[in-house]
């Protein structure tokens, strides 16, 4: 087709070599095959600093309606905030009581600085939409000691868990990914079942192996479950709500809530023990 | 064959191919992005109106190593969207040889060929890596694309002809 192509260009070798090397190149990423593993993270970390320096530009750009909006809006909320820690400063003076609400809840931080001392913060350089994958991918990787299967939080929600690791950077497959599938316990009855991601439902999510006539109430709890010895146990996944029941088909619909903003995840946390 | 787009014009086609690859990336942070990647899959349809209109830099070669990319990026096995975008690549390049270029009815159905076997091509390889997928949104998909060629092809051949019309002037 291309007259000032090389000879490679012009002759059916190349076709046949180029596909030839496209079906070892995957079954040499199915097989996990060491070296080819290594080439991949060195490749994977290149594409993707690359590819968020490419695009930084442009989404940059493109968020600059959306900052408007948030400074216009931050002033609103600044007043807010200045009101509420006015009356809180009033009342704690006030009320012994609440002072020893706020001994709790200093006790209570100093708790969760504990449980923050095991995960490690990333930048998210990466988010992907595809119809075959839903994913992130985070600026730290193998070594920052990250390793696959670790949970990511953001808000203490979990939002994935890590697929791939390589040197610098790792992807992390979200739970609306079709290919996700979460061991949970949902409700006070912390009933056991499988929370996967379903991207042609409304909702994205699934929970699949309910036990038969169970129903789910708004408000339950989901919670993550180390029944299969991968994922921390106790991690909350989201919560139910708009739960609906067709006596009919005898099925319910649902939707599940979140603690976070799936389009304003700059930073995650990864459990790394 | 058409007569080669000059300087940076030639650019045009391979970047528009990269900038849709990374546009998985740069809509996904955005809540209004209304999951437009269900519906079409544009860097198939760029890739098949860019060969077909013979523009500098598309040749087995860009398809093998922009297919590694798109891999990367969308975390599936590597080498399967460079199968994928060199299938459709030949197509092109056979529709361009025969005589037909000039029905564009002919080069629509060519494309329906081409990405009926591209997205063959995918599911059989993200069944055989085991990996989950749904057969109707990759239906809804192939669809999108095929019916997104003539808004494509009519968009882009009144941009080409503005600038040939420049050019001439100049």
């Amino acid at each position: 087709m291309n007259a000032k192509n090389g000879w490679f260009e012009q002759s059916n070798l190349r076709v046949i070599l180029l596909f030839s090397i496209a079906c070892l190149f995957i079954y040499l990423d199915n097989s996990n095959q060491k070296y080819f593993k290594n080439t991949k993270a060195v490749i994977n970390d290149v594409i993707a600093h690359s590819s968020f320096i490419i695009t930084w530009p442009i989404k940059e750009a493109l968020n600059i309606p959306s900052y408007a909006i948030h400074i216009a809006t931050l002033k609103k909320e600044n007043e807010q905030i200045s009101i509420l820690q006015e009356e809180k400063q009033k009342l704690m003076a006030d009320n012994n009581f609440l002072r020893q609400e706020s001994q709790k809840i200093q006790k209570f931080i100093q708790e969760e600085k504990i449980y923050q001392d095991k995960t490690i913060l990333a930048k998210v350089i990466l988010k992907t939409n595809t119809i075959t994958a839903s994913s992130m991918t985070i600026n730290k990787g193998a070594g920052d000691g990250l390793k696959i299967g670790n949970p990511v939080v953001k808000n203490n929600n979990l939002i994935g868990q890590i697929e791939e690791v390589n040197y610098k950077s790792s992807r992390i497959k979200l739970l609306n990914d079709i290919n996700s599938n979460i061991p949970v316990v949902i409700g006070e009855l912390l009933t056991q079942a499988i929370f996967s991601g379903d991207p042609s439902s409304k909702s994205k999510f699934n929970i699949q192996y309910l036990p038969k006539n169970f129903r789910l109430n708004n408000g339950d709890s989901i919670y993550t479950s180390d029944i299969d010895g991968i994922l921390k146990k106790g991690i909350l996944v989201g919560t139910v709500s708009d739960v609906k029941y067709d006596e009919s088909t005898k099925k319910q619909t649902y939707s599940i809530n979140f603690n976070y903003n799936p389009y304003q995840t700059d930073y995650v946390s990864v459990f790394i023990n | 064959m058409n007569k080669r787009k000059k300087d940076y014009y030639e650019l045009l086609g391979i970047t528009l191919v990269l900038l849709s690859i990374l546009s998985s990336t740069i809509l996904a942070q955005f809540s209004l992005s209304l999951n437009l990647y269900k519906f079409s899959n544009i860097t198939y349809v760029l890739i098949y109106f860019f060969t077909f209109h013979n523009y500098k830099y598309f040749s087995f070669t860009t398809m093998f190593v922009i297919g590694l990319i798109s891999d990367s990026i969308s975390g599936i096995p590597f080498g399967t969207s460079s199968i994928a975008y060199m299938v459709i690549y030949r197509i092109a390049v056979f529709q361009e040889t025969i005589k037909l270029r000039s029905v564009f009815l002919s080069e629509w159905v060519a494309l329906g060929s081409a990405l009926f076997i591209a997205y063959a091509i995918v599911l059989i390889m993200l069944f055989l890596s085991g990996r989950s997928f749904d057969v109707l949104i990759h239906t809804k998909n192939f669809l999108g694309s095929f019916a997104l060629y003539p808004f494509i092809w009519f968009a882009f051949k009144i941009l080409i002809s503005k600038y040939d019309q420049r050019i001439t002037n100049d």
